[in-house]
């Protein structure tokens, strides 16, 4: 992968739809390659390799906005490319927000080396050794457990480079690789139900992954731990969510800190700024330079800035998430134009504790649909987990729902847990909710 | 008619929204001579920039390392999408590709590899990736291609190429005004027009040489409405293989009505009470239910390996004998109807329960070999840069035995649930879940206030056997679904007569 060529036909790109009559233009390049391979039972069943390449403008012309993505390259191509890209935008209303950022708003320094997210050496792995852990993935998630119905396995590596280049003075280059593996295991009850658990692990570095034993031990105990499952009389209870599960659940609140739904009127958290909307406990911060891990970088999709926010502190709502073109239309500086890792500073008490505290619960270490309404901040998933009763796990759960709205589930947060999540761009600890409507029988 | 080399084609149509009353003369290739989409084989040839003879030397080096099947997939595809928010069509999304994907099959294993640049070089090279999953010198040859001659679910008129931008313009500029005149309590709308033209070409080793033209189209519309300081959200969609004069005024003023009254009618809502309780499905879109309940279950994938909760229940009874489940790709012009699947197999229509017997899983080549089966022409990809997996088509409900009437009637207390968001299943626990956006109480036999925002979880089988009442009234969503499975999106549609679930949990409050 070569940066220069990117940063070259980029150039190329941009002196060309110049000269075709854009006022500016905003373009990016990735190119990337990939491989992954599976194993069921004592079989490699798929494997895929494979280069991809991606090319995405957006014109800016006499204040009119349009944005274009191709994999064709060629040059005589995209030269046909820009010339319809120009001209159709020109049929758009004007819309005087859409315009590039500032270039304030621009990283200076866009060098991600601090950042750590390439490894060279994974490129080095022999396609030995990758059969050799789906091997080691299947292998001892059978020597766990003898009765497991299917084992199957998957290794994945990934390469990528992306160029971003805007007309009025950024480039800036991203590379990344990715590696992870993981197991799935399914049971068999007496009822025919056939419940199936599964542990994923990916990461920037080779070495960060935990090993294949480890992996599928996790994958063997979620399994193993919903045998019997079943729904409970419903209720209002205490929820402790899992570490790993409460990224999906939080992400609502996320998309409610955006510019556009801001805009649109289309967010619970609408005139909420430097307002108390959480509990004490409810502090969320992104934080884009994190070394190895999965959402850090030196700028957006627009070449912002990447720079450490807190998006509610103490409970208070402190920043939303603007883009340029939303920062515009709402008369507020640009922020970031979405979450990069995020992280809920975590407690003193391990997950055994905060369950120990709990008198009648539920342990939610899964979700199965649901949605929630971004205007009233109204949800209702469905759920997987445990009973709790008098501090511990007694009974397997599924097949109930929780609903509730998001403006109430901020405030009755009353514990969190110690042990943030380690590969996830949610850094998310265990969290405890008290009074959530549970529905089941 | 004149051949166009792909260059000429791949400039024209990277445009994509044709600017407004300019003619688009040099695509006419791809045309039929009725102004139609491509029928000759050698359209799509050209199109790719192959031909026969790079085909077979292509599949030969796929099968040379001992596979026992293998295919080569072409595809381009072009789709545009013209958004409207503040009452301004101020933005367009524009998108291309390009690429052929190669697969190799020996046995249960597949290998896959794919290109954007599609020299023969390069071609022979994924073949030569994928095939290295059968691990041994082969000597097989391709069978001689026989040219399929393929149905036609959705031959439409016009091509989505041939459409100005100022057309599209006009029709969202038209549902905007429209969705703002009938009610004053909306503060903000949004809108989007979106169409697609997807072509592929499919070679098998068997002999499959199929080209297909596969249009669709979608518009959204959505808004915010505000009363007394309550903010309401929903709209409503509208999405088909069909072309631009699908859109009358009509339907245009449809789809309008709908969106501003299921949002308005929210703030009528009250909340929906929790636990086990009857749950009414309208006719429509809540075919939901079938997708997630069964559809997904019924994949012949998950149940070769035995983790899907039907891997035993072939020939089964599984429901009362009123109650018929298709899955079907033939349904005219609808969304999820396919002429051919994405590995060569003509579309057709498949009964998964019949008279309440489980009868068919839906099969893609890998998995019809496992059994000993006919394919059943569900062998879909999101894209050239993906393998086929079994997936679903259009699934929907045969009518029943009852009539509406009868079966809210027949509800003391329940839910009756009209309009979905989204689902999910887990295969092998058989359990599942839909998301209902808008609905109503059910009291005492009639339809009361609204209720919304609920999602409702069951288990696969065990809700079967609970569909108590089978309406006369089918129909299939007029939305547009698309599935997600092993990180693969495709297009499908659902459909469904009024029923009965006579017992599943709803989440909602508690007294």
């Amino acid at each position: 992968m070569n940066k220069e060529l990117l940063e070259k036909k980029l150039k190329w790109i941009e002196e060309k739809a110049m000269k075709k009559g854009a006022d500016a233009i905003r373009s990016s390049l990735s190119v990337s390659s990939g491989f992954t391979m599976s194993q069921r039972d004592d079989e490699i069943e798929n494997m895929s390799e494979s280069v991809e390449s991606s090319l995405h403008v957006e014109i800016y012309y006499d204040n009119r906005y349009s944005s274009h993505s191709t994999n064709d390259l060629n040059e005589d191509r995209l030269d046909g490319f820009l010339e319809n890209a120009i001209s159709m935008t020109a049929y758009l209303e004007k819309d005087e927000f859409r315009k590039l950022p500032e270039k304030k708003w621009y990283a200076t320094e866009t060098d991600d080396s601090m950042l750590d997210l390439v490894d060279n050496t994974i490129s080095r792995i022999h396609h030995e050794e990758k059969v050799a852990l789906l091997d080691r993935l299947v292998k001892s998630a059978y020597k766990m457990n003898r009765s497991l119905i299917s084992v199957s396995a998957d290794f994945w590596n990934n390469h990528s480079l992306t160029v971003l280049r805007a007309s009025n003075g950024f480039t800036g280059s991203a590379e990344r690789t990715s590696v992870g593996m993981g197991t799935s295991v399914s049971l068999e009850e007496p009822d025919g139900k056939r419940p199936e658990d599964s542990k994923y692990i990916g990461a920037m570095h080779f070495k960060e992954l935990w090993e294949p034993e480890k992996i599928s031990a996790e994958a063997v105990r979620r399994v193993e731990a919903k045998l019997g499952a079943g729904k409970i009389a419903s209720d209002k209870m205490t929820m402790v969510v899992e570490n790993q599960v409460a990224g999906r659940y939080l992400y609502p609140i996320l998309r409610a800190l955006d510019g556009r739904a801001l805009s649109q009127k289309n967010s619970f958290l609408e005139g909420k700024q430097d307002k108390e909307v959480g509990a004490k406990l409810f502090t969320l911060i992104d934080n884009p330079l994190i070394p190895r891990a999965q959402g850090s970088r030196m700028f957006d999709g627009e070449g912002l800035k990447a720079v450490k926010r807190v998006l509610f502190q103490d409970g208070v709502l402190k920043t939303y998430l603007i883009d340029s073109y939303y920062g515009n239309k709402l008369n507020m500086e640009p922020t970031a134009g979405g979450i990069s890792n995020l992280i809920l500073p975590p407690g003193k008490k391990s997950p055994e504790e905060l369950i120990q505290a709990v008198d009648h619960g539920i342990y939610i270490t899964g979700f199965i649909g649901g949605n929630s309404n971004p205007t009233t901040g109204d949800f209702s998933y469905g759920i997987m987990g445990h009973e709790i009763k008098n501090g511990k796990r007694v009974k397997p759960v599924s097949e109930m729902n929780i609903s509730g709205n998001y403006l109430d589930l901020m405030k009755s947060l009353i514990a969190v847990g110690n042990d943030p999540t380690e590969f996830s761009r949610f850094r998310l600890p265990t969290l405890v909710f008290k009074d959530i409507d549970f529905a089941g029988l | 008619m004149k051949k166009m080399t792909r260059r000429d084609f791949l400039k024209v149509s990277s445009a994509g929204l044709v600017l407004a009353g300019m003619p688009f003369t040099m695509s006419a290739c791809l045309k039929r001579m009725d102004g139609v989409a491509p029928s000759d084989i050698h359209d799509y040839f050209s199109l790719f920039g192959v031909d026969e003879e790079l085909i077979r030397q292509t599949l030969t080096v796929a099968l040379s390392e001992g596979g026992d099947y293998a295919d080569i997939f072409f595809e381009f595809n072009t789709g545009n999408s013209i958004v409207m928010e503040d009452n301004q069509v101020n933005r367009a999304y524009i998108r291309s590709s390009i690429g052929m994907g190669a697969r190799v099959v020996k046995g249960d294993k597949t290998g896959y590899s794919f290109t954007e640049e599609l020299t023969p070089e390069n071609m022979k090279k994924v073949a030569r990736t994928a095939a290295k999953i059968a691990g041994k010198a082969g000597t097989q040859h391709p069978a001689d291609f026989k040219e399929a001659a393929l149905p036609s679910y959705y031959d439409v008129g016009k091509r989505w190429e041939d459409v100005s931008v100022k057309k599209r313009i006009q029709m969202l500029e038209f549902v905007n005004n429209e969705m703002l005149k009938r009610d004053n309590r909306i503060t903000s709308t949004q809108l989007s027009f979106n169409d697609d033209e997807r072509f592929i070409l499919i070679a098998t080793s068997d002999g499959v040489l199929a080209g297909d033209y596969q249009p669709m189209t979608r518009f959204n519309a959505y808004c915010v409405a505000e009363t007394n300081g309550r903010r309401e959200n929903n709209g409503f969609n509208l999405s088909a293989r069909q072309d631009v004069n699908w859109f009358t005024r009509d339907k245009l003023i449809y789809l309008a009505r709908e969106a501003v009254n299921r949002t308005i009618s929210l703030f009528d809502a009250v909340p929906a009470p929790a636990g086990e309780m009857p749950v009414v499905l309208a006719a429509g879109s809540a075919g939901i239910l079938l997708h997630e309940a069964i559809g997904h279950g019924m994949e012949a994938d998950f149940n070769r390996k035995g983790i899907s909760i039907f891997s035993d229940k072939i020939n089964k009874k599984v429901a009362e004998p009123f109650v018929n489940i298709v899955d079907d790709g033939t349904n005219q012009n609808i969304r999820g109807s396919i002429n051919i699947d994405d590995e060569g197999i003509t579309g057709q229509k498949t009964f998964l329960v019949e008279n309440g017997i489980l009868k068919s899983y839906i099969h893609d080549r890998i998995s019809a070999a496992h059994y000993g089966l006919k394919p059943t022409g569900n062998g879909r990809r999101e894209s050239f840069k993906h393998p086929p997996q079994p997936r679903m088509r259009n699934t929907y409900m045969l009518n029943g035995p009852h009539t509406f009437e009868e079966i809210i009637r027949s509800t003391s207390h329940g839910i009756y649930a009209d309009q979905f968001l989204n689902g999910q299943v887990y295969i092998g626990a058989g359990d599942f879940t839909f998301y209902v956006k808008s609905g109503y109480l059910i009291e005492n036999g009639k339809l009361t206030q609204p209720v919304k925002d609920i999602n409702i979880i069951g288990n696969g089988p065990e809700v079967l056997k609970k569909i108590t009442m089978v309406a006369n009234d089918m129909k299939l969503a007029e939305g547009g679904w698309t599935c997600g499975k092993g990180g693969q999106s495709v297009p499908v549609s659902q459909g469904m007569p009024t029923c009965k679930v006579s017992s599943i949990t709803v989440g909602g409050k508690n007294a």
